[in-house]
C-alpha cells in the first residue's frame, strides 16, 4: 500500500471502521511517518469536530 | 410492535397517505436542523429551510423512488433548499467568530471550548462542498453509501473526498491557532 491508498482509508480509520486491524493501512502507517502523523494529527480534529 | 420504516412511510406520503408526513417530520426534523445549522450557521434560517425540505418533499412526492434510501432522498433535497436560499438572501455566516475572554487561568474546560471556538470559525471558512460534506459524514454520521447517493458519486470517491475536506479543514484550523498563539 502506497501514501495515496493510504490517505483512502483515512476516514474509515478515524471512524473506527477499517474492515480489519493489522492489515496493510496499519503496516503502512506503521512504516510511513508522515502518514502516521497525519492521520494521527487530523484523527484528534475529526475527534473535536 | 412494527414500525415502518422511512422507505415505507415516504411511499406511503407518495400514495397519497399525507399523514405519513408527520412521523418523518418527527424522526427527522432535528437532524435536518442540525445540519443546516452546521452548514450555514444561522439558527432562524435552518428553521425556515427545515420546513422547506418538509414542503418540498410533499410537493415532489411523485418523484419519490422506494428503491432509493429514504436519507439520501432528503438530504438532497435539503441541498438543493439550502443552494436556493443562498441565491434568495444575503448569506451571513455566523458562526464562530466570537472572540473569547483572556483569562490568567486556563483550565481544561477554557482549553476545549476555545478548541471548538477555533474549529467552528475553521468550519465556517471552508468551502461550503466540504462543510458539507463534513457534516453529513461527521455530524450527521450518514454512511458512505447514503452520502454517495446524495452526491451522485461511488463510495471511494466520498472516503477521498471527505479526507481531503478534513484535511482542508485542518489547514485553516492550525493557521487560526498560529494566528491566536502569535
Amino acid at each position: 500500500m502506497n501514501c495515496e491508498e493510504a490517505r483512502t482509508q483515512f476516514v474509515d480509520y478515524w471512524r473506527g471502521t477499517l474492515e480489519k486491524a493489522g492489515g496493510e493501512f496499519d503496516d503502512h502507517l506503521a512504516t510511513c511517518e508522515r502518514c502516521r502523523a497525519e492521520a494521527q494529527e487530523l484523527k484528534d480534529l475529526w475527534g473535536t469536530l | 410492535m412494527y414500525e415502518a420504516t422511512d422507505n415505507s412511510l415516504m411511499q406511503g406520503v407518495r400514495d397519497g397517505d399525507l399523514g405519513a408526513l408527520a412521523v418523518l417530520f418527527e424522526r427527522h426534523h432535528r437532524s435536518l436542523f442540525n445540519y443546516f445549522v452546521h452548514v450555514n450557521g444561522n439558527r432562524d434560517l435552518s428553521e425556515d429551510l427545515v420546513q422547506d425540505v418538509y414542503f418540498r418533499m410533499l410537493k415532489y412526492r411523485k418523484t419519490y423512488q422506494p428503491e432509493r434510501s429514504f436519507t439520501a432522498w432528503m438530504y438532497q433535497i435539503a441541498r438543493n433548499a439550502h443552494v436556493d436560499s443562498i441565491s434568495k438572501r444575503k448569506f451571513e455566516v455566523g458562526l464562530g467568530e466570537r472572540q473569547f475572554a483572556s483569562a490568567n487561568v486556563m483550565d481544561e474546560n477554557l482549553k476545549r471550548k476555545q478548541e471548538i471556538g477555533l474549529l467552528k470559525r475553521a468550519l465556517a471558512r471552508l468551502p461550503l462542498e466540504k462543510r458539507e460534506l463534513l457534516v453529513l459524514s461527521r455530524y450527521q454520521n450518514l454512511k458512505y453509501e447514503e452520502i454517495a447517493g446524495i452526491l451522485g458519486c461511488d463510495v471511494g470517491a466520498v472516503k477521498v473526498r471527505v479526507y481531503r475536506a478534513v484535511r482542508a479543514l485542518g489547514q485553516i484550523y492550525f493557521e487560526l491557532a498560529g494566528e491566536k498563539a502569535s
